[in-house]
């Protein structure tokens, strides 16, 4: 089973330098380290999110980890990406558990439908409707399909982040995908349309 | 190197778990599917045929940090601890280094020597002077009575 080991083995993980500085209290190792790591972490909160504020809070509360574990990271468990990976999908699912529980309680509509910000109106109904089907996906196939498609992890590294063998996590990537073809399958052509 | 073909079976499969964009496929399996793809119009048509959601997928932005969320995170970023000497060692970098700070200190050193010379012997002159003389005679003359 290929858990948590990244190709060429943890001892060439590209961050463990950056890391060890980091936890030692050197202010540029801290800020290379946020800048080659806090895009793509806050881009993977706001998608699993699906909104600014809650991914904001999640990066931050990822970095905060990040300044806690530099001090005592340990080489050879895992990359420092995967880690930050894994940190961040765990907290997303904690928010979206405690999302469902209040929506539950206000019987009200889930907040998939809301179009992200920043793109324009044609753009921004066709994001949001794929982000609602994304969020129709089971957790897992969510998960692998972010991690493959949009962070473009190796599927090693996406493996690695779900904790399962590398037949695992194809499984889940062509069940999720072929889940997302059939929700938008309808509408296919018009989104098409709609991005053209 | 020789690369192992691949089957347009597996391709299938690489396909529906990565999409049509072959940057996401396995990177042990790129270019056996680059040479089925070069080869077959069936394997053509599998990846045409995935390309739609992949395009969906690419709808949806991604969201930026900012500047300010940034420096949030920074300003809770760890802090070497300051060790014992490193005032010292900082007000010694400052004048320029031991070999600077030395020279600083042994021509203040220097200078400390003649001025207070100097002055000690200004002093005397003033001293003196005939105006204080008389008033330290006035005093001793006061002393008398």
């Amino acid at each position: 089973m290929a858990f948590g080991r990244p190709a060429g083995g943890p001892a060439e993980d590209p961050d463990l330098d950056l890391v060890r500085r980091a936890g030692a209290g050197d202010g540029p190792a801290c800020a290379a380290l946020v800048d080659r790591h806090l895009a793509r972490i806050t881009a993977l909160a706001g998608r699993m999110l699906g909104n600014r504020a809650d991914a904001e809070d999640v990066a931050q509360e990822v970095f905060l980890r990040v300044w806690l574990q530099a001090a005592k990271w340990r080489a050879g468990e895992a990359r420092f990406s995967t880690w930050l990976h894994r940190v961040t999908l765990n907290l997303c699912h904690d928010r979206l558990r405690r999302r469902r529980e209040v929506t539950l309680e206000a019987a009200g509509d889930p907040p998939s439908g809301e179009p992200p910000p920043g793109a324009d109106l044609q753009q921004a109904a066709v994001a949001a409707r794929v982000q609602a089907a994304l969020a129709q996906l089971p957790e897992r196939q969510r998960d692998a399909v972010l991690l493959c498609h949009y962070q473009e992890l190796g599927n090693i590294e996406a493996a690695g982040v779900l904790g399962v063998s590398i037949e695992a996590l194809e499984s889940l990537l062509s069940r999720g995908r072929k889940r997302l073809r059939e929700l938008l399958i309808t509408e296919a052509s018009d989104l098409m349309g709609d991005l053209r | 190197m020789t690369t192992e073909k691949m089957t347009l079976e597996r391709l299938r499969a690489v396909i529906e778990s990565y999409g049509a964009s072959a940057t996401r496929w396995p990177e042990t399996e790129r270019a056996a599917a680059a040479a089925l793809l070069a080869e077959s119009a069936e394997a053509r048509a599998l990846a045409t045929e995935a390309a739609p959601l992949d395009a969906l997928l690419d709808a949806v932005p991604a969201v930026a940090p900012t500047s300010a969320m940034r420096a949030a995170i920074l300003a809770g970023a760890p802090r070497a601890k300051a060790r014992r000497g490193d005032g010292w060692r900082t007000f010694i970098g400052e004048l320029g280094g031991w070999r600077l700070a030395g020279g600083v200190l042994a021509a203040s050193l220097v200078l400390g020597i003649v001025s207070g010379g100097w002055l000690s012997l200004g002093q005397t002159t003033e001293a003196s002077s005939p105006d204080l003389l008389q008033l330290a005679q006035l005093d001793d003359s006061l002393t008398e009575y």
